[in-house]
């Protein structure tokens, strides 16, 4: 074949390569938002309208009814119980994790990096099994049945996240401005307060949303931990009690889902940017 | 900058929360773990533990239920993990060199499902995958696939692909931002070099880009698939380990022995196999999938 | 005011050792510059100073006391960084404040103090700025301000020119010394730039090794380097080495150089004989005379203006002479050279000292 082409030719190829990559863009990125989109859609359509046959992809009766039929109190009880548990654990994660990540990073000392690998491989470890002995702890500390077993329980399991993620942060951090600071007469605590901490925020705000999320997402504990019903967090809850009661509402059962999903959707937009710089930071490391 | 010696008591306030709880909610649990696994504990039996030697672990290397579950894992993870990375990072190659227009809008659109929380993709599945009024039978008879509606939750094969579907889609927003980040961490320089030696895209992917992420990528997809292993919402709600324990996974095994069974000593054994089977993993791709790190 | 010394210090990284048994006075008001290679030890030694490395055994005094165990905020010195670790995210006046603030000292008092600073260093204009907005050289004057508003006893400096450009370096080169003998503070200063060295010391110590090879006034090191490392480390272009035996002509003592060539020098002894000798010659100290013996061939020419450097090889070794003028010899042209009368440093080719 020869090697020099027309620019005709050329024009035709570069059309082609264009059009198969928007193909595919759209393919791809299509196939990855239509259950998002479904999801929202089916939330706004009267029951009767999701068992037709093709399915409608815009609702041809809008209505707001399945949101108004989630005004159940101990929904909102859910809602709250989960957000106590998630912020509490994403705040104490990353205050632990960033004392200790700070500590790491800052000292010297022999197997620094044997610790950190226990930290990494402390995210494999099977959540179940540590779950027996945290049972014991708990029932004999009478914790059992209130917040602080869930709280105590996810922090746990966020721990090892967030001193990963923040040491690899502040490992990409010259040390020279603490340097400076200790020389300007500050004290350790003070270098932390005043140049530490504004400089790893993205690091913080990522540890923060990680562990957040995980906590929103959590469901063993919450079945398991609390026994009683006004304890529950959501995705317990929606099990336990929900599900239960459920008899194939599914546009409903979206406008559930789309109200479950709402705050981390929104506390996620916010944030993504920060949490982006933070994460890239711990993970190209 | 720090001493330990000097700023001794500065190190201490730094580490001891840390210490506090990983001691007494990871550590210790783990240890007593692997030492429950040697005993018949329960807690609906008083009195105190006997020991059983390796009593669990003959009875739970018999059980066709354990293996069923490792197998099922392993099915689930391995596949969903392979999809999630490829179509992760062709999206990222897409957003990186292919479009220009609305990269960054798409990036963020995207990465938003990376925390739909589980009960809800649980709960959309369920009405996306629904037999007779789902999505996916719609589109799929639409299309011309499949001529009947598909029983999928109740299908031995399908409910896995359900639940690989869900793992895959959720996590294919987390590895393309990665990618996509790793992509850009790729010196212009370098690539324009490549391409005045006559490299078309394909070997320049091939030659200089993949080799220049994967670490990136692979650290990623473990620490992604580490989470696989733990997540159990789906099949717990979904498809409650069935139909006959198709989708029955090792943290809902390990979950049921301890919780629903109450026999502590049996799921203590379940975890610690699933620890052994996930260190041995772990260590056989970090051991041959990294490469040496070059300078930058 | 503060004198330094230095007693006995070594500093192992696990089994590795990379300083040991430094002594050293600094004397109050001495601009002393700490000069080597990279490696040689010579930012851990002004780190240990300043108390950011651990110190393995030994000890530091800063006016008497020992402060060897003393966190650096408590050792009343300053650092120049050579990144000028400014604090990212405080203005240009928080960050000359910062010192001041941990020190409690009083607000109105502090105001007037980075006033005046900003003023000494021409930062009135960027009080409010964040380093971020600030070129390579302004971050370089607030760094230097931030040292100087506290008016330390000590001030210590870290490579802190070598991310500007030419240019600018050779101006703070002099603005730094002129301050230095504006406020006299004893300072330390590290480099690897040995014109840097020459141009600002007092007082010079060259490290290699993590040992002191040898200290003094930048001439002195020049004129009479203790051995081969010293004499070949300071001086641009470099010293020229010839490598010869001793032996008795029929005039007296001569050297042999390798290649046969045979080389009068007045500055030889009688013990001497029979020895094996390096010869250091430094560029400047080659004259061009009909009968010179060593017989250069020319590479390349490099006029610089006031005066032309030649780069030759002779005994197909290269070697550099430096000559006033703008008379440009050809490539391949043979130039006889004979070194100065009495210029010519002998050193002990085994062990590189000094004869």
């Amino acid at each position: 074949m020869s090697r020099t082409r027309t620019a005709s030719q050329n024009d035709a190829r570069a059309i082609i390569n264009k059009l198969a990559i928007y193909t595919l863009t759209v393919a791809l990125f299509g196939m990855l938002l239509l259950p998002i989109y479904w999801l929202v859609v089916t939330s706004f359509k009267p029951l009767e309208d999701i068992f037709v046959v093709p399915p409608q992809f815009w609702p041809k009766n809008f209505t707001f009814k399945n949101y108004l039929a989630q005004s159940d109190p101990r929904l909102v009880q859910f809602f709250v119980n989960s957000l106590i548990v998630s912020v509490s654990s994403a705040v104490a994660s990353t205050f632990a994790g960033a004392l200790c990540a700070y500590a790491i990073s800052r000292f010297q000392f022999r197997n620094k990096n044997a610790l950190l690998l226990f930290f990494l491989a402390a995210m494999a470890f099977p959540v179940p099994l540590l779950m027996i002995t945290m049972y014991g702890t708990f029932l004999k500390l009478g914790l059992l049945d209130t917040y602080a077993a869930l709280i105590l329980g996810t922090t746990a399991t966020g721990l090892p996240l967030s001193v990963w993620l923040i040491t690899n942060f502040i490992n990409q951090i010259p040390v020279d401005m603490e340097e400076a600071a200790l020389l300007d007469g500050a004290s350790p605590f003070k270098v932390l307060i005043h140049v530490v901490l504004p400089m790893i925020r993205p690091g913080l705000a990522a540890s923060a949303i990680f562990v957040f999320i995980t906590s929103w997402n959590e469901i063993i504990m919450g079945l398991t931990f609390v026994s009683s019903p006004e304890l529950r967090t959501l995705p317990a809850g929606i099990t336990l009690t929900f599900l239960g009661e459920f008899e194939g509402d599914w546009s409903e059962m979206m406008a559930l889902a789309v109200l479950v999903t709402l705050p981390v959707f929104v506390l996620f937009a916010l944030t993504q940017k920060a949490v982006l710089k933070g994460m890239t930071a711990g993970a190209l490391k | 900058m720090y001493q330990i010696k000097r700023d001794f008591l500065f190190f201490l306030a730094l580490v001891s929360p840390a210490i506090l709880i990983v001691g007494v909610l990871i550590i210790y649990p783990v240890i007593n773990g692997v030492y429950l696994s040697f005993t018949d504990a329960s807690p609906l039996r008083r009195g105190a533990l006997n020991f059983v030697g390796l009593e669990n672990y003959t009875f739970l290397l018999e059980d066709n239920v354990f293996y069923a579950s490792a197998f099922n894992t392993s099915y689930i993870v391995f596949i969903s993990s392979a999809l999630a990375i490829i179509i992760g990072f062709m999206m990222a190659l897409l957003l990186h060199f292919g479009i220009k227009r609305g990269a960054t809008v798409l990036r963020s659109l995207v990465f938003q499902i990376w925390v739909v929380p589980w009960i809800c993709i649980t709960l959309l599945w369920g009405w996306l995958f629904d037999t007779d009024y789902g999505l996916v039978n719609s589109l799929f008879t639409w299309v011309g696939l499949t001529e009947t509606n598909m029983d999928l939750l109740f299908d031995q094969t399908g409910a896995k692909w359900v639940i690989i579907a869900g793992f895959t889609w959720r996590s294919i927003p987390f590895l393309m931002v990665i990618a996509l980040a790793a992509l850009q961490s790729v010196s212009k320089e370098v690539l324009e070099a490549a391409t005045l030696d006559g490299a078309r895209f394909f070997s320049r992917l091939w030659h200089i880009i993949i080799p220049m992420v994967r670490n990136v990528l692979l650290v990623a997809l473990l620490l992604d698939s580490v989470r696989f292993f733990q997540e159990m919402t789906m099949p717990l709600v979904l498809t409650q380990g069935g139909p006959s324990n198709a989708t029955m996974v090792l943290s809902l095994f390990t979950y049921k022995l301890a919780f629903e069974n109450w026999d502590f000593a049996l799921a203590s054994t379940a975890g610690t196999l699933w620890l052994v089977f996930l260190m041995l993993i772990a260590w056989l791709l970090l051991k041959f999938g990294m490469k040496k790190e070059y300078g930058k | 005011m503060a004198t330094i010394e230095i007693r006995d210090l070594s500093k192992n990284y696990g089994t590795l050792e990379v300083m040991s048994s430094i002594n050293l006075p600094i004397e109050d008001g001495e601009f002393c510059v700490l000069v080597g290679p990279s490696g040689c030890g010579k930012s851990t030694l002004l780190r240990m100073i300043a108390g950011l490395e651990e110190v393995t055994s030994g000890s530091i005094l800063i006016d008497g006391e020992d402060v060897t165990n003393q966190r650096p905020g408590e050792r009343d010195l300053a650092m120049v960084f050579q990144s000028y670790a400014l604090y990212p995210h405080k203005t240009v006046r928080d960050n000359l404040g910062f010192s001041l603030k941990m020190h409690r000292v009083e607000k109105r008092e502090a105001v007037t103090r980075i006033e005046t600073v900003a003023k000494t260093l021409g930062l009135e204009l960027l009080l409010d700025r964040h380093p971020a907005q600030l070129s390579g050289g302004q971050r370089q004057r607030v760094a230097m301000g931030r040292a100087m508003v506290r008016n330390p006893s000590v001030f210590l400096f870290d490579e802190p020119l070598s991310n500007l450009d030419a240019k600018l370096r050779v101006q703070m080169r002099t603005e730094i010394r002129a301050l230095h003998q504006r406020i006299n503070a004893t300072t330390v200063y590290v480099t690897h730039d040995q014109i840097e060295a020459m141009t600002m010391a007092d007082r010079i110590i060259v490290m290699n090794g993590g040992t002191i090879e040898q200290s003094g006034p930048p001439l002195e090191l020049f004129d009479n380097p203790a051995n081969v490392f010293v004499a070949g480390f300071l001086g641009s272009p470099a010293i020229n080495f010839l490598n010869g035996n001793v032996e008795r002509g029929a005039s007296g003592l001569v050297v042999e150089l390798d290649e046969g060539t045979v080389l009068p020098l007045p500055n030889l002894t009688d013990a001497m004989e029979h020895t094996s000798i390096t010869l250091g010659i430094r560029p400047h100290q080659l004259r061009r005379t009909a009968d010179g013996p060593i017989k250069v061939q020319v590479k390349v020419v490099e006029p610089t203006g006031v005066e032309t450097l030649v780069f030759g090889s002779f005994a197909d070794k290269p070697i550099v002479c430096q000559f006033a003028g703008r008379d440009l010899p050809k490539p391949d042209e043979i130039l006889n050279l004979t070194p100065e009368p009495g210029s010519t440093l002998l050193f002990d080719s085994k062990t590189g000292e000094r004869l």
